[in-house]
């Protein structure tokens, strides 16, 4: 039943970088649809090989079976010195490397990708690998853990709970990149249909590979006295991710996808919300769901002075819902759209989003198809320069009113630029007016860009051709072409001034990041952040014999 | 070396930026270059030869976007570089159904029927040579078939490819202290 008699959400109102910035993970994130896929499909996994010694050096080949094609980590453990440990992009050595190899490797292979694989971007991986990526350890929790398994002990929860990974990436690259089979060439296979699926496959499979890793230093260190560790406390890690400005360029480069992700989510919840009735089990459900949020925000730690006061608020509010949800009566005609409606007067931006995320979480029947929606082709958008000045004008009004509206004038909404940095070629954020390069900026501040067009356009008579137009301001053919996608593709546009010196890259981390299932964010400033992923989650081992899509919320006794 | 096709979009984009182009042309460039190697054609030589010729007035890039702008093919022989290049954006804005767009200059002719469906029969694709005589005609009904576009990994020569590299470092801002703020060291 997909009757959507409820409006979705305004991008006016949800492209906001503050909301963008308070998303959370929901039923449609990739991490959750992979998992859903591997068990529904029954995927079989093991390991091929595992040759690392004491010291925790050598090589592994984690297998992955599907239906129709297998796939293998082929992960290799280095001795890495406590000072050349980095999660910048401009390090040079890790303490693990990683590809996702398309199939199993034959010894060839190893050996080629033994040469090239550790040396990451210096490297050069082939089309047979569709990803690579690294891992560095946890220096506060990787030793601890080894040590206390091997004197036959379990750590204590609290001190995983504090880090909640022994290893975390600090890049996962696929989609063509470094010699990576291209994105067009995989994406007609059902498993790989859906977005960054072959990046969080890479990252499940890691995470498998790290518990085997710490479980198997242990015993080489404790002997016979040596435990594995307990099977909920290994859920209980995941894999950690510093992440930077390399990522948030992203959503602004490719506005279509940005859409559709966006699209998917906003339909998910007007479903919901359009449902004229519930039944028992979907409200206790709910509550449930609430409770384990709670609890999730309760226990979500961050020294940001941006992030504290709205965990706080998250907090607060969370609690208000749960008052608000024991009076609340469910029997009432489309329940959810009136707990909605209440929640966007009562609640903060924190609450809101992390409401639109719980009403999703019983009905996966009605909103899990979406994932199908999640992915589209990007192909070259051919410019159509063929209608008058006047036309452009109207469309940027009826399209771009958002971008017209900001004030452009003082310094301090020019006052950064985005860059791409000579040293290790990643995306970098300058201050325009203290720093050189401005003259080099990437094209990601739209606002600005659709200012400066709708100027020059209004110089111009407004029954001149477009194509005249263009011919003496070639400088806008980008952004004539780009406006010109935003009929069909209204949630494209981050709707704020991304070149001002307020604004926080935090926030377009934070959304591609909660599409990708994360759901505990801790920014270290306003332009990186550290998440786990698959956090609770079953392992490739556990798939079978345990729920594959109920791990997002930490579970909570009598929820 | 082997690149995939986004890195040949990507790298043809940079380049001609770091070259001096506007990103509209750039991406253009990068867009094209990428459709003639997945069709099977030296898309990257052909870039890579533009951008040094640094020629503004005979490219193939700003003749093929001017066309589809204005919706109209040139009726007279138009000198230009690298002719291949300027079939992707053409036949992307001028061709439906079975149309297709085709060239003629002095070394071969080539059609296209979609922007990543061009096919070639020359002696001489014009890569390093002065600017030569191209006619434009639109055909319809085409019926010539044309291989699916490639979507593999490309091969790049090692020098084209370094040519670019050079390019597109006027695309990149070098480092300084102050711009070194990004992810920490460490837990």
């Amino acid at each position: 039943m997909t009757n959507i008699t409820v409006p979705l959400r305004d991008p006016d109102t949800v492209m906001r970088l503050s909301r963008l910035g308070s998303a959370h993970a929901h039923r449609l994130s990739f991490m959750r649809v992979l998992l859903r896929r591997l068990k529904r499909e029954n995927w079989r996994f093991s390991v091929e090989r595992f040759n690392i010694n004491a010291q925790g050096v050598g090589h592994a080949v984690y297998l992955a079976a599907g239906p129709t094609h297998t796939y293998a980590l082929v992960a290799f453990a280095h001795d890495l010195p406590d000072e050349l440990r980095s999660d910048r992009v401009i390090a040079e050595a890790w303490d693990t490397t990683f590809c996702l190899h398309d199939g199993v490797p034959s010894d060839d292979d190893i050996k080629r990708l033994a040469a090239n694989v550790p040396k990451q971007e210096a490297g050069r991986i082939s089309a047979r690998e569709l990803s690579l990526s690294r891992a560095n350890r946890s220096v506060r929790l990787f030793d601890t853990v080894i040590n206390t398994l091997a004197n036959g002990q379990q750590p204590p929860a609290e001190s995983l709970a504090d880090v909640g990974y022994l290893m975390r990436t600090t890049a996962v690259y696929g989609s063509g990149k470094f010699g990576a089979a291209d994105r067009d060439s995989i994406c007609d296979r059902p498993e790989f249909a859906s977005p960054f699926q072959v990046e969080l496959l890479n990252v499940y499979l890691i995470r498998a590979f790290t518990l085997d890793l710490v479980e198997h230093m242990a015993r080489a260190k404790g002997g016979e006295q040596a435990v594995p560790l307990d099977p909920e406390l290994r859920r209980s890690l995941g894999v950690g991710n510093s992440t930077g400005l390399g990522m948030a360029p992203f959503l602004i480069n490719h506005p279509r996808l940005t859409h559709c992700w966006i699209q998917a989510r906003e339909t998910a919840l007007a479903r919901v919300r359009s449902l004229p009735q519930t039944g028992a089990v979907e409200w206790n459900s709910f509550r449930r769901y609430v409770r384990r949020a709670k609890y999730n925000a309760d226990t979500w730690h961050s020294e940001h002075s941006v992030q504290i006061p709205k965990i706080q608020s998250l907090r607060d509010d969370l609690a208000q819902l749960n008052a608000h949800l024991d009076g609340f009566d469910w029997h009432t005609e489309q329940p959810w759209n009136a707990l909605w409606l209440w929640a966007e007067s009562a609640l903060g931006l924190e609450a809101q989003e992390q409401l639109a995320a719980l009403l999703l979480e019983p009905h996966g029947e009605l909103v899990d198809e979406l994932a199908d929606t999640l992915s589209t082709d990007e192909p070259f958008a051919i410019l159509d320069a063929h209608g008058t000045v006047g036309g452009c004008v109207d469309w940027l009004t009826t399209h771009y009113g958002w971008a017209l509206g900001i004030d452009h004038q003082p310094d301090s909404t020019r006052a950064r630029f985005w860059y791409v940095s000579e040293e290790k070629l990643e995306p970098r954020l300058g201050e325009r007016f203290d720093e050189p390069g401005a003259e080099r900026e990437q094209p990601l501040g739209i606002s600005w860009q659709i200012r400066q067009l709708a100027r020059d356009l209004a110089q111009v008579p407004a029954d001149n051709t477009l194509a005249d137009f263009l011919a003496d301001f070639p400088e806008h053919r980008h952004t004539v072409r780009r406006a010109q996608l935003a009929a069909r593709y209204p949630y494209m546009e981050v709707r704020d001034n991304l070149l001002d010196a307020e604004m926080l890259p935090i926030d377009l981390l934070r959304v591609k990041l909660a599409f990708f299932g994360a759901n505990r964010f801790d920014p270290r400033s306003d332009r990186w952040l550290r998440i786990t992923m698959f956090q609770h989650a079953p392992f490739p081992h556990e798939l079978a014999s345990q729920a594959g899509d109920d791990w997002c919320y930490p579970q909570v006794a009598n929820a | 070396m082997k690149v995939s096709q986004g890195e040949v979009e990507a790298m043809l984009r940079k380049a001609a930026r770091g070259a001096g182009w506007t990103w509209g042309y750039a991406e253009e460039l990068g867009a094209s270059v990428r459709a003639l190697e997945a069709s099977r054609l030296p898309g990257i030589a052909l870039g890579a030869s533009l951008l040094t010729q640094a020629d503004l007035e005979h490219c193939p890039i700003r003749l093929a976007a001017r066309a589809a702008d204005t919706g109209e093919l040139p009726a007279e022989p138009v000198l230009l570089r690298c002719p291949l290049l300027s079939l992707p954006v053409l036949a992307g804005s001028f061709c439906r159904a079975d149309d297709a767009i085709s060239i003629a200059w002095p070394g071969g002719t080539a059609s296209a029927t979609d922007f990543d469906r061009v096919h070639c029969d020359a002696d001489d694709l014009a890569i390093d040579s002065q600017p030569v005589p191209v006619n434009f005609t639109r055909l319809r009904s085409h019926s010539a078939p044309v291989a699916e576009p490639a979507r593999n990994a490309i091969t790049a020569a090692d020098s084209d490819w370094q040519t670019l590299e050079r390019f597109a470092l006027g695309s990149y801002v070098p480092a300084s202290e102050q711009s070194r703020l990004g992810a920490g060291p460490t837990d």
